[in-house]
C-alpha cells in the first residue's frame, strides 16, 4: 500500500469496520468474513481479497454469498468448516454492529473515513498523495501567522524573483491593483515560507503551481486550507486581466481564501478572469518559467522542481 | 463562475480526487466538526467576471486540526499493520461493499 511503502516504518495503518448498514447489504456478511478470516490468523489477506473480488461476490447474495466466502476462505488456506459455522452462527456480528454504532456518535461517517494521529481527514480527495500531504501537515505544521505584516510600501514598485532549481523567475507585483496580496505574497516570501516549495502541478501550456507547503495540491481539490494561518480577500480588477503568458495570481478554492498558493499563467486564461487575484506579471525569465519540469502531485510522476528561495526587491 | 474554473482545475489535475480509495465514492460526508474551518466569517460572494472587488483584507484562520478525543484508542482487538510506536497512527474505517 502507497503510505505503507512511502512512510515504512513511521506509520501504523489500523483498519476498522464501518459496514454502511443501510445502503451496503452485504457490508456486515464480508465483515463477517474478514473477522472469521482474523480468528485463524488471516484477517488481512481476506481483506485484501475481499477488495479484489468485489464485483465478483457483489453480485451474489443469500446462500450464494454466503458459499462464495467459503471458497475465499478455502483459498487461503482456512479451516473452511469452522469459517463457515462461525458465519453461520453469527459470532462477530454483535460486535461489528456495536462498533458501528459507536461510530455513528462521531457524525456521519462516509466510507471509507480516514484519520490520522485522530485528526478526520478532510474531504480533500483520495489520492494517496494527498492524503501524504495531510499527513505530513498534522505531523510537522508549517509556521503560522495571524496575517500579513506590511513589507511593501505602497509608494513604491516591487519585484519578487522567484529563484527555482531552472533559474531566477522575476515577477513586477501589482502592488496597485493588489496590494493585500501582493504585500502578503511579499510579507511570506521574506518569511522564508516558499523556500525549498516546489512547483508541484505543472501543465506546459496551462498553468505551473506552487506554495502549498505539502507539495501536494491538497488545496486544488475539496477544503481549501489556510496553510499560513490566515486568509486574504479577493482583489480582482478589471484592468489586470489573465490575458496572456507569464501571469502570476494566488489560487484559492473558495471566495477569500487566499493563501499561500501562487501559479504562473503558460497562456491566456480568460475563464480566471474575476476569479483568482492577480499578483503581478513575469518582466523576466518567461523562459526559465516554460523550462520547468511538467509534473503533477502522484507516485512516477517526474521529480518536480523547486522554489530555493523568493527575492524581494524595490524597482 | 469560480466553480467552473475550479473545475478547469481540477481536470488539469488529472486523477487526483478520484483514485487512491480502496472501494468505493465516498459520499459527500460534510463532517463540520472534523473538518478544520475553512470559511472566513466574513467571507462574501464569489466575485463574477471582471467585476473588481472591494479593498481586501487578511482575515486570521489558524491551521488547527482538532483531534477527536472520542476515536477509541487502537487496542489487541484492532487489525493492525505496522510498528506500535509509529509516530503516525492512520485508521481506515471502511467496510467491503
Amino acid at each position: 500500500m502507497y503510505l505503507e511503502d512511502t512512510h515504512g516504518e513511521d506509520i501504523r495503518f489500523v483498519y476498522r469496520h464501518l459496514p454502511l448498514v443501510s445502503i451496503h447489504d452485504k457490508a456486515v456478511i464480508t465483515c463477517e468474513a474478514a473477522e472469521a478470516a482474523g480468528a485463524q490468523g488471516k484477517f488481512w489477506e481476506m481483506h485484501d481479497l475481499l477488495y479484489e473480488r468485489q464485483q465478483e461476490w457483489g453480485a451474489l447474495s443469500g446462500d450464494e454469498l454466503n458459499s462464495r466466502l467459503v471458497e475465499y476462505a478455502a483459498e487461503l488456506e482456512l479451516d473452511a468448516e469452522r469459517f463457515s459455522q462461525e458465519l453461520e452462527d453469527g459470532v462477530y456480528r454483535d460486535k461489528i454492529l456495536a462498533d458501528y454504532e459507536e461510530y455513528q456518535e462521531y457524525g456521519t461517517m462516509a466510507t471509507p473515513t480516514y484519520v490520522v494521529n485522530n485528526v478526520f481527514y478532510p474531504q480533500l480527495g483520495l489520492h494517496p498523495f494527498v492524503i501524504d500531504g495531510f499527513i505530513r501537515l498534522v505531523q510537522d505544521p508549517p509556521q503560522q501567522y495571524a496575517g500579513a505584516a506590511q513589507v511593501l510600501d505602497p509608494d513604491q514598485g516591487y519585484a519578487a524573483t522567484i529563484r527555482t532549481s531552472k533559474g531566477d523567475i522575476v515577477v513586477e507585483l501589482a502592488t496597485d491593483e493588489a496590494p493585500t496580496n501582493a504585500n502578503s505574497f511579499a510579507f511570506l516570501a521574506q518569511e522564508g515560507w516558499y523556500d525549498g516549495l516546489a512547483f508541484f502541478f505543472v501543465q506546459p501550456g496551462a498553468v505551473a503551481f506552487s506554495g502549498d507547503p505539502t507539495n501536494a495540491g491538497s488545496g486544488l481539490v475539496g477544503v481549501n486550507l489556510p496553510y499560513p494561518g490566515y486568509f486574504c480577500g479577493d482583489e480582482t480588477s478589471a484592468d489586470l486581466t489573465f490575458d496572456e503568458a507569464g501571469v502570476v495570481a494566488m489560487f484559492t478554492g473558495g471566495p477569500n481564501q487566499n493563501n499561500s498558493q501562487f501559479f504562473i499563467t503558460y497562456a491566456p486564461q480568460p475563464d480566471f478572469n474575476g476569479q483568482f487575484t492577480i499578483i503581478g506579471r513575469v518582466v523576466e525569465g518567461m523562459d526559465v518559467a516554460e523550462s520547468l519540469t511538467p509534473t503533477q502531485p502522484g507516485p512516477g510522476e517526474a521529480a518536480p522542481d523547486v522554489i530555493e528561495t523568493i527575492l524581494i526587491e524595490e524597482r | 463562475m469560480r466553480k467552473s474554473a475550479l473545475i478547469l482545475f481540477v481536470l488539469l489535475l488529472g486523477l487526483i480526487a478520484g483514485c487512491g480509495a480502496e472501494s468505493e465514492t465516498p459520499s459527500p460526508s460534510p463532517s463540520p466538526s472534523a473538518s478544520p474551518s475553512p470559511v472566513p466569517a466574513t467571507a462574501a460572494a464569489p466575485a463574477v467576471g471582471v467585476t473588481p472587488s472591494g479593498p481586501a483584507a487578511c482575515v486570521a484562520s489558524p491551521l488547527d486540526f482538532q483531534a477527536e478525543p472520542r476515536i477509541p484508542p487502537v487496542t489487541e482487538d484492532d487489525h493492525v499493520h505496522g510498528p506500535a510506536d509509529a509516530p503516525i497512527t492512520f485508521i481506515e474505517y471502511a467496510d467491503f461493499q
